[in-house]
């Protein structure tokens, strides 16, 4: 299958709009190479972002969210509005700085508050804003004491109006170093504090940990001045991941009717599940199918749901073995049916009859199959499918069509459990 | 003075049964003066309390008496809300079948009294409260609690006996030497029938019944260990059970177990619970719009 643009112009494969592995881009190495989809979400913020740079209020943000949701394209989308407006962006990634626990609280909080501001002063001087040397005198006549006062001096130094700090992922500092939340948050208080007298200064942070959610307000909450304003970054809703999915798409094909191509209604659905609504899993799913269904398709029709989900199940059976393993075993299905759960799974699950089972007894890695006759194999596989009919703990994982022949499809919500299987 | 060498008795003591809105100006009392003696307890507490009926040919609305007070109060100590000279009641050996002590005495008020009595929303989440602490914490109400879940068990007794039926038996049956009343009676507001959850789907109800208004605080995120702790005090329900559970949970898409650090565990303040070989700290109710 080609994919075509509008014009009828074939896309290369290279030109997959979606990228499989890895984090967004760093707030440090941000790169506009890579379509990024302005949800709902990140719409609404950099409209606060925008309004605030407009009228010199400072940017107060604290985005929380699980891996893969978006906060640091939330932040390098933030970084991008402030270096527009030839203000600085300095990046604080607490992943990359050179941590090591003292297993003192107080003595790791100096340590901290020493690392960021050496990684300040590495960005100022790699901007050329300001020097090793002025540096060095602002912490001598801060005697080293203050080392707020000392950040402020040398943001003030660069006679910027417009400055963004930004300190990501937060929960590193709880993992690696004995820091308590309530002082962490009251030196990031006392740090805004002093920052947000200056109108255009901000600070943006991100926490990807939501277990510290709670606690982490309840500090804030205590702390009056310099008060950050907290984003809860939740998944995508349904209609939120079509739009995402039709929004990338037609990016590339320019599409303006069927721009979910090349995907079709049910594909999209699907993928709607087995990411949960989450960007990053949307990105990976949907980087797989458009890859290989290039080649598995022949028309240049919508891909079906049909070639998705085998594709799904070609790249992820090792997990799914397990997955079923687990799940007959807690409901007590015998092993027969076991057997016919992964042979479903691997014929991508979508309204097979027994008969449709059989055809792949001998192509397919379920060995349970392997060198029965047809008729013994058929046994089986009706056996096993009255069974599962009857078992009331799998209404939702599977779903049985009509009668005699009946259909078996495997629910979407089963795709996501291999998906997100440990 | 031991814990365990004291015989089982229900001894005779007091509260403010029908009136919840009393127990918690009580319990503000204690909390207020906490660390002072009973008697700066009584001394804030007069004037605050006044009687609900006719009393003596005193008319309702009458300012309660001293030793009203002080009763009531001692209806608190013998469940184990605050220690008096540095004991909770159920560390005393007393024999003394009615419950009374000196006003010298130095109150401390455990700290759960204390968090439900600040920012009071209501009287009915205060009264939930206070039961769930005297499930938890006063000896005495587990006791019973054990006893009545055994009468019920093995002779039948019904929800709601007679008080001298059940002064009976808890001494025939349940080891008691002496069952005052009032004083059994009030027991019974604090006790629990044992629920069952004998199904994965009962585990989830009950999930969603006791911690979906902390769920929203929290992300939607609920310390299983909180959950199993919990459980352990309404019914008769292993780890095992729990694990198994939580698994079919989690298997049938009802569920997501969050994976947890122990160093994360550890700042939070929660137990990881293991199950298949993976630690969880978390558990969340999948929302039913993508499920499908």
């Amino acid at each position: 299958m080609v994919y075509k643009d509008i014009n009828n112009t074939p896309l290369s494969p290279a030109q997959n709009p979606y990228i499989g592995a890895g984090s967004a881009a760093s707030v440090a190495d941000q790169d506009n190479r890579v379509y990024i989809v302005h949800t709902k979400a990140i719409k609404s913020i950099l409209e606060g972002v925008r309004r605030s740079l407009q009228f010199n209020r400072s940017i107060r943000l604290f985005f929380v969210g699980d891996y893969g949701y978006g906060k640091t394209t939330h932040l390098n989308l933030i970084a991008k509005e402030v270096r527009t407006l030839n203000g600085i962006c300095i990046p604080i990634q607490f992943q990359r700085l050179p941590l090591k626990t003292s297993n003192d609280p107080e003595e790791d909080l100096l340590r901290l508050q020493g690392a960021i501001l050496a990684k300040i002063a590495a960005v100022l001087d790699k901007e050329g804003l300001v020097s090793k040397e002025d540096t060095q005198k602002i912490l001598q006549e801060s005697s080293y004491v203050d080392l707020i006062e000392a950040i402020y001096e040398m943001l003030n130094k660069t006679h910027k109006t417009k400055i963004l700090l930004i300190f990501d992922e937060i929960e590193i500092l709880f993992s690696k170093l004995k820091i308590e939340i309530p002082d962490f948050m009251s030196f990031l208080h006392g740090l805004s504090e002093k920052m947000f007298v200056r109108p255009g200064w901000g600070i943006c942070a991100s926490i990807t940990q939501r277990e510290y959610y709670r606690k982490i307000v309840e500090e804030a909450g205590q702390l009056r001045e310099g008060r950050f304003d907290f984003h809860i970054i939740e998944p995508l809703s349904a209609l939120e991941v079509r739009e995402y999915i039709e929004e990338k798409n037609s990016s590339l094909t320019h599409r303006v009717q069927e721009r979910g191509y090349p995907f079709d209604k049910e594909v999209i659905a699907f993928i709607t599940v087995v990411s949960g609504g989450i960007p990053r899993y949307i990105e990976t799913v949907c980087e797989l199918i458009w890859s290989e269904a290039e080649a598995k398709q022949d028309s240049d029709q919508l891909i079906e749901i049909e070639t998705a989900r085998r594709i799904f199940s070609n790249r992820y059976l090792s997990k799914a073995n397990p997955y079923f393993a687990e799940l007959c075993r807690s409901f007590s299905v015998s092993d027969q049916a076991e057997a016919f759960l992964k042979l479903l799974f691997y014929s991508g699950g979508w309204r097979k009859t027994t008969k449709d089972l059989l055809a792949l007894k001998e192509s397919s890695p379920i060995a349970d199959f392997h060198g029965l006759s047809e008729s013994q194999a058929q046994s089986r596989l009706n056996e096993a499918g009255k069974e599962l009919r009857n078992n009331q703990d799998l209404t939702t994982s599977l779903e049985v069509f009509g009668k005699r022949p009946f259909k078996y499809t495997l629910k979407n919500l089963v795709f996501k459990s291999i998906f997100d299987y440990l | 003075m031991l814990k365990g060498t004291m015989s089982k008795i229900i001894p005779i003591f007091y509260l403010p049964k029908e009136y919840p809105e009393d127990m918690s100006i009580l319990a503000k009392g204690l909390v207020v003066n906490n660390g002072q003696t009973l008697k700066n307890a009584l001394y804030w507490l007069e004037g605050k309390l006044v009687t609900h009926k006719v009393n003596k040919g005193k008319p309702a609305g009458t300012p309660m008496s001293a030793t009203t007070i002080k009763n009531y109060l001692a209806g608190f100590y013998v469940l184990d809300l605050y220690k008096a000279d540095g004991y909770i009641y159920s560390e005393t050996n007393t024999k003394k079948t009615k419950a009374s002590i000196s006003v010298q005495s130095t109150i401390k008020v455990i700290n759960s009294l204390q968090d439900i009595s600040h920012n009071l929303p209501s009287i009915e989440v205060f009264n939930e409260n206070l039961t769930q602490i005297c499930s938890q914490y006063s000896q005495l109400v587990k006791d019973y609690t054990n006893a009545r879940f055994q009468l019920h068990e093995k002779h039948q007794l019904s929800e709601n006996p007679e008080a001298a039926l059940l002064q009976k038996l808890l001494i025939q049956h349940c080891g008691y030497s002496y069952v005052g009343n009032p004083g059994v009676g009030y027991l019974d507001l604090f006790y629990r029938e044992k629920i069952e959850i004998d199904s994965y789907l009962k585990l989830l109800e009950f999930i969603v019944k006791n911690y979906a208004s902390l769920a929203k605080k929290t992300l939607g995120l609920v310390p299983l260990s909180q959950i199993f702790t919990h459980l352990k005090l309404v019914a008769n329900y292993t780890e095992k059970d729990f694990n198994t559970h939580l698994n079919q949970l989690r298997l049938t898409h009802r569920v997501e177990l969050i994976t947890t650090k122990a160093q994360l565990a550890q700042n939070i303040g929660i137990d990881l619970v293991e199950i298949s070989g993976i630690k969880y700290g978390f558990v969340k109710v999948i929302q039913p719009a993508l499920a499908s």
